[in-house]
């Protein structure tokens, strides 16, 4: 026979209680004494147990809604039965003063859910205003309508807009959501641990590029006639691995109780991709020439941007150079690489007026070089000696000379 | 004096004032209305029945003689046309009256006028003055016509009333003025053969209309053989010898003669707000017409003026609609008149419906907007009725493709333009035109196209092919 299930009066005081969580489906298969509902008061949640088995027909009330003491929320049948539903209620109701045993199986501890929605409105909205109320992040339940049969115009979503000073009603419009997977995860995982373990200093130190673009221009016919295209970052990678190799302890990483000092430079490339950041390592950096570096660098950099890239070229970095003076950033202080031990930001290459030898006063081309490492394993005086190497070689004609 | 007391008074029998009679009385109003002439008021006695009831027979008859497929000679009895048309006005006339009666509205024959904002006086026909008394009045006595600098005798210079109720038809006729009706009784007297010669004092035809309505409509009413004379202002008529009219017209090449039998001065609306005793209540008007809100409440509170008398607009739709509206006022439920939102109906061979802004008025706007279209020539419906000139243009607002205003040059576009008047009313765009199924083949396709156009997606049209 049906039966219907009612919110049970399980206090002297309850009234009301809230519908949380529905165990059983309608069209379910529910056994005597199963839980099909949780119902929560204001003191605790309770399970609402099958009063006897049979199939879950109807379920009348939807999570989140406050029902009070007696009200029906679902009606148990065999397969097959009919019924009349009015009828049932109106017994249930009659039958509120004498209830069926339906006892809580436990008292648990208070987990509040969410608050039950506000009632239901159905909304008329024109399709302009819709579209305005999302543009403008409008929230529509609370408009009046003015238009044809109280539906919400155009008029009435910017009249609300305009009445709340045009601060839209939701704090946050949540324009998509990216799950943080892939090689977003990567980058949030390696750039935490990073910033959690390695104790970092940062060293700006100011580079006249002038000779380094003029060494460039010269010898940039030969290269073109090779083939190859040098860039200032070539360059870069170039004098940073020769710097590297006569200061070791900036090419090394921490390993647990020991510092791995290493003799070969794995240049890591900081390369922007649509995925994200990447940077690809150019292998043996120090033993290469200019034009071998330029060539490789940009083999490297076309496989990230077309997504090519293999793991073998993304491994083994002994220390990163990053350059975003591109977009204008005059000086920043990157994240360490892990496990590497430094990390070199470029800054943007730009003319200033100097003062050079003897007091004169001259344009340059100037940029800076910040250097980031970690003071755990390198200290502040030897890093310097580094950084103010690179400067050298990079200011220097004869030095440039040796890169090629 | 006889004293009766009402809910409503309406002063005028036209659509503003039966429309809000009919629906205040549904409303269960005690509501009195009050006409001094024929139930109806201009649009049913003088305008838009009329002339669109000769219209009809005037296109009717021209398509049946130029179609290819009708032998012999075609001749029309102009006395039957215009006979027609009157037992069209006086049965509809009629049935006004029958559901006003029904509806248990008191009609009462004369002429009323303001004693205070509570008191109306009628002047009956026999003499006799009756005092009402009501909470609201509804002022809907329209417009007369101003024919200034022109005189008109009836003869050889006439009015649009004198034009309907001809009983010969002239061999040559001068329109002046090149409005809707200016332009609706060119295309009339033209279809029945007539040699007509439109006169328009602006740069364009329909000048209130987009500017590429009025070029394409100036070009197919040059095509059917009316002459077509912008930038002319008719500044004298004087009867020629020979019996016929001499108009003389000022251009920007100098001074202008010509002769036609008769001339037709359409002239300009002139809010009826004299004699009313508005004065004394201080209702407010200006050039002669009744101010009002987008209620169509004027300066007095529980006194409105609905229709052609408040100068919003000279369109008996409109004047239906706010005189339902006023009615919903009264229990603070009605909607806004939005004039911009006022379908505009020129019932020329091909017709004009268009709705909301045009062209050069979006382009005053700042917000971007776009245009699609569809001429008729792509359209196979309009094929199969051999009336393939016009076209559909709908300007929408780029960024939530709104639809800001509609035109049409096509057959039944009189008819077609209620569909964007329902979408606009409704704050449709673009995107429910082209989600919505229309029946094929019809000229409501081309709200389908058009839409599609704005992305030059159209089905049936490719640029370039039809002239578009």
């Amino acid at each position: 026979m049906a039966k219907v299930i009612t919110v049970p009066r399980l206090g002297q005081t309850m009234e009301t209680a809230t519908v949380t969580t529905w165990m059983k489906q309608e069209g379910d298969i529910v056994n005597k004494g199963e839980v099909i509902c949780i119902i929560e008061t204001d003191k605790a949640s309770f399970d609402v147990e099958a009063p006897q088995s049979g199939v879950l027909v109807k379920v009348m009330a939807e999570e989140g809604s406050v029902l009070p003491v007696g009200e029906v929320l679902a009606v148990i049948a065999q397969t097959g039965e009919s019924f009349d539903l009015e009828k049932l209620i109106q017994q249930a109701k009659a039958d509120l003063e004498t209830p069926e045993a339906v006892k809580p199986a436990e008292a648990r501890t208070v987990v509040r859910g969410p608050l039950p929605p506000k009632e239901k409105r159905e909304l008329k909205v024109s399709p302009l205003a819709r579209r305005i109320a999302e543009e403008k992040g409008v929230t529509l339940e609370d408009i009046i309508g003015t238009g044809p049969g109280g539906s919400i115009t155009k008029e009435d979503v910017l009249r609300a807009w305009e009445q709340k000073g045009s601060i839209p009603t939701q704090p946050l419009i949540v324009s998509k959501k990216i799950p943080l997977k892939g090689i977003r995860k990567l980058i949030a995982d390696r750039m935490s641990l990073s910033w959690r373990t390695a104790p970092r200093v940062t060293q700006v130190m100011e580079v006249d590029m002038s000779e380094a673009i003029r060494f460039r221009e010269e010898c940039w016919s030969d290269w073109e006639a090779k083939g190859v295209r040098v860039s200032i970052n070539d360059i870069l990678i170039k004098a940073v691995s020769l710097a590297l190799m006569e200061n070791l302890e900036m090419n090394s990483s921490l390993k647990e109780n020991e510092i791995e000092v290493y003799s070969n430079v794995n240049m890591g490339i900081a390369v922007s991709a649509e995925r994200g950041l990447i940077v690809p390592v150019l292998r043996n950096a120090h033993q290469k020439t200019l034009l071998e570096i330029a060539r490789e660098s940009a083999i490297l950099i076309q496989k990230v941007r077309e997504g090519k890239i293999g793991p073998d070229e993304l491994s083994f970095g002994t220390f990163t150079i990053t350059n975003i003076g591109t977009f204008g950033i005059d000086l920043f202080t990157p994240i360490i690489n892990p496990p590497e031990s430094a990390i070199l930001g470029v800054g943007k290459l730009e003319k200033k007026v100097k003062v050079v030898d003897e007091d004169k006063i001259a344009i340059r081309s100037v940029m800076n070089l910040c250097l980031v490492f970690d003071h755990r394993v390198v200290d502040g005086a030897p890093a310097a000696r580094f950084l103010g190497r690179v400067k050298e070689i990079l200011e220097r004609p004869v030095q440039l000379k040796e890169l090629n | 004096m006889e004293e009766r007391k009402y809910d409503v008074v309406v002063l005028g029998g036209g659509p503003g004032g039966y429309g809000g009679a009919i629906h205040a009385a549904i409303k269960g109003l005690r509501v009195c209305l009050v006409e001094k002439d024929r139930m109806g008021g201009t649009c049913l006695n003088w305008g838009c029945f009329p002339t669109k009831c000769l219209l009809r027979d005037a296109q009717l008859f021209s398509e049946v003689r130029e179609s290819r497929w009708v032998e012999g000679e075609l001749k029309i009895n102009f006395q039957k046309v215009i006979e027609r048309k009157d037992n069209v006005i006086n049965s509809l006339v009629q049935g006004i009256e029958t559901v006003l009666l029904n509806r248990g509205v008191t009609i009462l024959e004369g002429d009323g006028k303001f004693l205070g904002s509570r008191d109306v006086i009628v002047e009956k026909k026999d003499g006799s003055e009756v005092k009402l008394n009501a909470e609201r009045f509804i002022i809907a006595t329209g417009a007369r016509l101003d024919f200034s600098p022109f005189r008109p005798d009836g003869e050889k210079i006439l009015t649009s009333r004198d034009a309907l109720t001809l009983t010969k038809l002239p061999k040559s006729i001068a329109v002046i003025g090149c409005g809707r009706r200016g332009v609706e009784f060119g295309s009339f007297f033209r279809s029945l053969g007539c040699n007509v010669v439109l006169v328009e004092k602006t740069e364009r035809i329909v000048p209130q209309e987009d500017i590429e309505i009025s070029h394409r409509l100036r070009r197919i009413l040059t095509n059917m053989g009316i002459k077509v004379i912008v930038n002319g202002e008719a500044v004298g008529a004087e009867i020629s010898s020979e019996g016929g009219v001499v108009l003389t017209l000022l251009t920007p090449k100098g001074e202008n003669k010509i002769e036609v039998e008769k001339a037709l001065i359409p002239g300009k609306r002139v809010g009826n707000t004299q004699n009313l005793g508005l004065e004394l209540l201080g209702i407010t008007t200006k050039d002669h017409f009744i101010e009002v809100n987008t209620k169509s409440e004027t300066s007095v509170s529980g006194i409105y003026a609905t229709g052609d008398v408040n100068g919003l607009g000279f369109f008996a739709h409109k004047a239906l609609t706010e005189g339902i509206s006023v009615v919903d006022h009264f229990t603070d439920n009605s909607l806004k008149i939005n004039t911009l939102l006022i379908p505009r109906c020129t019932y020329t061979s091909p017709e004009i419906g268009s709705i909301g802004l045009t062209q050069m008025e979006a382009e005053r706007r700042e917000e971007e907007f776009a245009i699609g279209k569809f001429p008729m020539g792509a359209s196979g419906r309009a094929a199969t009725l051999n009336q393939t000139q016009g076209v559909m243009k709908i300007i929408s607002g780029k960024k939530f493709g709104e639809i800001l205003g509609v035109h049409i040059l096509a057959p039944q576009a009189t008819e077609l333009i209620s569909l964007a008047s329902l979408a606009m009313r409704n704050e449709m765009g673009i995107e429910e035109l082209k989600a919505t199924m229309y029946g094929h083949p019809t000229l409501s396709e081309a709200f389908f196209e058009s839409a599609l156009d704005i992305g030059g997606e159209a089905i049936h049209f490719l640029k370039g092919n039809v002239e578009g």
